[in-house]
């Protein structure tokens, strides 16, 4: 929460008048704020030509909003302008913008500054895509895979519309081999040959046996099979001869039984040793049997690509190593569906995995025919991509690696590999939010990576930080040639350029987007035409010239400044849209100022419960402001609370106490730690102003306390310091402040009132108070002199002051308000050195005088009971008071 | 002799499909045993042959095992020399037979076969009675067809070679209880053709005719040719035009088979050519003669082949 303040006091309209001539009012002296009776709180002391001096005079109502003539605007609706093709005012931003572009170097990257729904975005991308038009169409990029090495795929360049012709015809050939493979494979020649092989090899292994079992069979020796080779036997009638009926038989006819058996097993075991060589041999004859059928087939097929691509080195070396493999690998062609299969399908070889190898990942490809470069999914226009992240995380910007869970592992190859922002952004421009990019783990470290290096590497995060052990791709880096324009608030950039070295060497451009612009005549015509942009791209109605003098209203309140206009186009392309609703609820054809009005009043309607609330606890004195009447040490200060979008102001009481003491103000916000440290330094500050103004050959002896009332949440900022210091000359001087007067402005040491922020919700803040419990004419507000040109406060508040309900005073100094506020004059150092009698100044300066005559009667200088810790300045001696 | 299987339930006969533990099966020779068995709407006898004389075998102390590490072919997936105990791993390394590792080796893989020969016949809603026996592989045969009936189809699961159509005769003149046997070769794939019946013989025209036809029922789609095969040009011709008036040519297709009189191998090769799904012969003719050399039809067929008596 921030509160910002000023203040003003007035105890009648006859003492009004009086200041204003520049008489003097009369005043209770009090040390504490005390009600004070109209006509009895200011005494008029002293006539002064000084008087004169202080005067000031009160704001005319058409000061206090700079109001469009819609006649002055040359037009009757939007629908007679030519809608504004980018940004208006911003020059600045546009030019470094193309000097970024223009740059070919990877370090003159382009950070985009501006405050949030300033149509940043909406302009840049406007801007680069009538660049990126003029500039060659990128090459595409394909991932293929690397036999020699398939965990590190190939990346091949191809120009650009030529990666997807590639990979169809790619697709075509293996077609194309699935049906003719099978055909040369089954033809009658194919078949010969590999029967003639069979038998070649066959009929030896067969042959020897056949040869044995003969020569076995005539010596009554049976060759039985076991299941894991050959037993021999002797044989008798076909059938072996049990062991026990054998070895009845003569020792000799057994021994030579014996000895044939033996005989026979080592020719049996020649024959099975041969058996092995004889199987190689015959699996590499038909192996290069199978090559030499297989390689017409394959040259064939490839042929009809390699002919497409003759002009493209890479591409005819990647499909010299897809033919080789292709022909080593064509029983792939030949492989039979389950044979369970009711129907059996042809081969598909864009989806049958064992293709897989063959096939090409096109990572980018453009469209040949329609002149558009496609990029995940999305179509741009012909030339150098301009490619807007939404998202950027870290596979988004850099690309990713897939998986597929086969058999309980995750397996992935070169067709698993996609692109990211930077592969599709490649040869143009990459625009990407930099908070997001920021929030998101890796993604900022991948882009430095990616610029520095030159190339973009698709790596998994947790390989690049050295998690990950499992194997995976290594996809060959593909060169990088893109420019980076990132967006983001001042505030993101300036802590990058301070804490990463590496953004101030890679973004060397800066566009920094303007909130507003200058508010005059062709300006408004640029806004106009801004509008007309508005409504053609959201299809609204047209706006009349009354609306568009509303909006520019609007706008320059939204720019806090009369003699300015927002150009945050977000924010005021969703008033426009309200507006058109409440235009189409009033059966309108076009929209009026009064939709417009309409829009801004249903939006605050929506935000402001918060202030009613704030209201009208101020109503049921919960929370006591004082609208009437004057009171010592106590003035109205006001403050802003920003609760999202949403603004407003409202009033706080701010008082003050004195005493004798050792020169010490005590900030009571601080002490209690609710105060920020803009605001300890405004109250610093006016220590520095009395030092300065008063009792200079004395010791400031002065011990006071200030404090916000019935603040319970913290307070930021130093706009309430001249409230601060009118309470304080009020409690010094002994003379009340009228309370139907409120203040906000900060003071310097010289007295001087400086602009603040918000100055349009604390007026309405005040006249909202004081318009609930009925305008009395003298209730007003001071504020800054130099916040005059920011005025552009609500229609009501207009009105009433035009009807002289209410005032608004442009102050300039600490006197002109202590004038205004107390009816005294504050008088100026005659050549006597004193203060005129009578005058404001004085009495502080008699008060601070006395204080500091007494702290000389003490014995020793400050004595007992005197705080002496705070004597170095406000808030030094923290406590100590006694 | 007609090819013929007695129906399920009629007791008498049915397809004997034999298995052994030393060969293992051909999963193509299973399927044509089924197949022949839905055709005759049938069942399979699942005969698993443990043949004794191996164990009679181990009884020689000069006998010795002679492994074949790189030979014969399995479709249980057991691994050769998969031998239980520590005497049976120092009997295979000396050679010598180790019995308790053969017969482990033989239950297991009758389990094996057992079990996808069931697997298989469900699928075709075929009864399997499965059945073992200690015996030799050509007497468990004939002791099976004579327990079953008079009409069996005898399906071998070990694929053929030269050497074991050669044997043919010996199967037809032991086996008295069967009419025809389905053999497999090495070059077995699955083919989707039209069945064909070899006619060398004008009379076995219906009997040829009806047994293809039924087996083309139980293959969905499958065509029947009637491939005649004469002694002669003449009488091929006689045979062919013998043939055309005995069948409807809308049922089936009529084509000569190869050069008159060219022998085994050029029927062999025209065979071929038609790329059946399964072809009927008798035995004795000219593709399956009584003796004579079988290479060409066993490098020929990639079919089972189904030799009627």
């Amino acid at each position: 929460m921030i509160f910002k303040y000023l203040q003003r006091d007035k105890p009648d309209k006859a003492a009004k008048d009086k200041r204003r001539s520049g008489d003097q009012v009369d005043d209770g002296a009090s040390a504490a704020p005390r009600e004070e009776t109209e006509g009895s709180s200011a005494t008029p002391q002293n006539s002064g030509s000084h008087g004169s001096k202080d005067v000031v005079n009160p704001l005319d109502a058409a000061e206090l909003r700079r109001v469009v003539d819609p006649a002055s605007l040359g037009f009757g609706s939007t629908a007679e302008l030519a809608a504004a093709s980018g940004l208006i005012g911003q020059e600045r931003a546009l030019e470094a913008l193309a000097f970024g572009t223009d740059m070919k170097a990877l370090d003159f990257n382009v950070f985009v500054l501006g405050p949030p729904a300033a149509g940043k975005s909406t302009a840049v991308r406007s801007f680069l895509a009538e660049r990126a038009t003029a500039l060659p169409t990128p090459d595409d990029w394909v991932y293929v895979n690397n036999f020699e090495t398939p965990n590190r795929p190939r990346a091949l360049r191809l120009p650009p519309g030529r990666a997807r012709p590639f990979a169809k015809a790619v697709l075509a050939a293996l077609d194309e081999l699935s049906a003719t493979v099978p055909a040369v494979f089954e033809s009658e020649d194919y078949q010969t040959r590999h029967r003639a092989i069979d038998e070649e090899f066959r009929a030896q292994a067969d042959d020897a046996f056949a040869v044995l079992s003969t020569k076995a069979e005539e010596q009554n020796v049976a060759i039985l099979k076991t299941p894991t080779g050959f037993v021999m036997a002797p044989m008798h009638d076909g059938e072996v001869v049990k062991p026990e009926t054998f070895s009845t038989l003569p020792e000799s006819y057994r021994q030579d039984v014996a000895q044939r058996i033996e005989g026979l097993q080592k020719d049996l075991e020649e024959i099975l040793a041969r058996a092995p060589r004889s199987e190689k041999a015959r699996r590499k004859r038909l192996a290069e049997l199978n090559e030499e059928v297989a390689q017409s087939a394959v040259a064939n097929a490839v042929d009809d690509v390699r002919d497409r691509h003759r002009d493209l080195p890479q591409v005819l070396d990647h499909l010299d190593q897809l033919e080789t493999d292709l022909v080593h690998s064509v029983g792939l062609f030949l492989a039979r569906p389950d044979e369970d299969d009711v129907v059996r399908q042809p081969l598909d070889t864009a989806r049958d995995a064992r293709f897989r190898r063959y096939l090409v990942n096109v990572i980018i490809g453009h469209h040949e025919a329609d002149g558009t470069a496609e990029a995940g999914g999305e179509f741009a226009p012909a030339g150098a991509p301009v490619y807007e992240e939404l998202n950027p995380t870290y596979p988004n910007v850099l690309g990713r690696i897939e998986h597929l869970a086969q058999m309980g592992a995750l397996v992935t190859d070169f067709l698993l590999v996609f692109a990211g922002a930077l592969h599709r952004a490649n040869g143009g421009f990459l625009l990407m939010d930099a908070r997001k990019l920021l929030t998101f783990p890796f993604a900022w470290e991948a882009l430095k990576r990616a610029l520095k290096s030159g190339s973009i590497r698709i790596e998994q995060p947790s390989e690049t930080h050295g998690v990950l052990a499992t194997q995976t791709l290594e996809p060959e880096p593909i060169p990088l040639d893109v420019k980076v324009i990132l967006f983001g608030d001042r505030e993101i950039y300036y802590m990058l350029a301070a804490v990463d070295p590496d953004f101030s060497r890679l973004f060397k451009v800066q566009a920094d987007f303007d909130n507003s612009i200058e508010r005059t005549d062709d300006n408004d015509q640029a806004f106009a035409r801004l509008m007309a942009a508005i409504v053609e791209r959201h299809g609204l109605k047209a706006v009349t010239a009354s609306g568009v003098a509303r909006l520019i209203e609007e706008a320059a309140r939204l720019a806090d400044d009369r003699d300015k206009i927002s150009i945050e186009v977000g924010h005021i392309a969703d008033l426009l849209r309200e507006a058109d609703y409440w235009a189409g609820r009033s059966g309108r054809k076009e929209v009026e100022a009064e939709d417009i009005a309409r829009a801004v009043d249903s939006r605050i309607q929506r935000a402001d419960r918060l202030r009613d609330r704030a209201q009208e606890s101020i109503q049921r004195n919960i929370v006591m402001i004082d609208t009437q009447g004057a009171k010592i040490g106590q003035v109205n200060g006001l403050s802003v609370l920003q609760l999202g979008g949403f603004s407003f102001g409202k009033p706080s009481r701010i008082s003050a106490r004195v005493r004798f003491g050792s020169g010490r103000v005590v900030d009571i916000e601080r002490e209690a730690k609710l105060g920020g440290p803009l605001h300890s330094k405004g109250v610093m500050i006016l220590w520095g102003f009395l030092a300065g103004r008063y009792v200079l050959d004395q010791p400031l002896a002065l011990a006071a306390s200030l404090v916000f009332e019935q603040s319970y949440g913290g307070v930021e900022g130093d706009s309430a310091s001249s409230a601060e210091l009118y309470a304080l000359l009020s409690a010094l001087a002994d003379v009340p402040i009228d309370q139907g007067l409120a203040v906000t402005g900060s003071v310097n040491q010289w007295g001087e009132v400086q602009a603040i922020g918000g100055v349009n919700e604390k007026i309405e803040g005040f006249f909202d108070t004081c318009a609930a419990r009925g305008l009395t004419g003298d209730q007003g507000v001071l504020v800054p002199a130099a916040n005059v040109q920011h005025l552009m406060v609500r229609d009501d508040v207009v009105r009433a002051v035009r009807a002289g309900q209410f005032s608004v005073y442009p102050v300039k100094s600490i006197d002109e308000g202590i004038a205004l506020l107390t009816g005294l004059p504050a008088g100026e150092r005659g050549e006597d050195g004193l203060f005129p009698e009578g005058s404001l100044n004085r009495l502080v300066e008699d008060k601070l005088g006395a204080y500091a005559s007494r702290i000389k009667s003490l014995p020793g200088g400050f004595g007992d009971g005197v705080d002496r810790a705070g004597a170095a300045g406000a808030g030094g001696g923290r406590g100590a008071t006694s | 002799m007609t090819a013929h299987v007695a129906e399920r339930g009629e007791g008498r006969g049915r397809v004997v499909l034999r298995l052994t533990g030393s060969y293992g099966a051909s999963e193509h020779a299973i399927r044509a045993a089924i197949q022949v068995a839905k055709a005759f709407h049938s069942e399979i006898e699942s005969l698993f042959v443990s043949d004794r004389q191996i164990f009679d075998a181990a009884g020689y102390l000069f006998v010795r095992e002679i492994k074949t590490s790189a030979i014969g072919t399995s479709i249980t997936g057991l691994g050769q020399g998969e031998v239980g105990g520590r005497k049976g791993q120092a009997d295979a390394d000396a050679g010598w037979l180790d019995v308790p590792a053969v017969s482990r080796q033989i239950e297991l893989m009758h389990r094996a076969l057992q079990r996808r020969v069931m697997e298989l016949a469900d699928r075709e809603d075929v009864p399997v009675l499965g059945r073992r026996v200690n015996d030799t592989p050509l007497g468990a045969l004939a002791r099976a067809c004579q327990m079953a009936g008079p009409w069996n189809v005898v399906a071998l699961g070990e694929p053929f070679n030269a050497n074991s159509l050669a044997r043919l005769d010996d199967l037809f003149e032991r086996v008295t209880g069967m009419t025809g046997v389905v053999v497999v070769g090495p070059n077995a794939a699955a083919v989707s053709g039209p069945v064909v019946a070899v006619i060398e013989d004008a009379e076995r025209v219906p009997g040829m005719l009806r047994a293809a036809e039924r087996l083309a029922g139980a293959a969905a789609g499958a065509g029947v040719i009637l491939a005649v095969a004469g002694e002669s040009r003449s009488s091929q011709v006689w045979l062919k035009h013998e043939v055309g008036q005995a069948v409807n040519s809308e049922v089936a297709g009529v084509v000569e088979l190869g050069r008159p009189g060219g022998g085994t191998a050029v029927i062999a090769e025209a065979l071929r050519t038609l790329r059946p799904s399964f072809v009927l012969a008798e035995h004795g003719g000219k593709l399956v003669p009584h003796s004579g050399d079988f290479k060409a039809v066993v490098t020929a067929l990639a079919c089972p082949l189904l030799v009627v008596r």
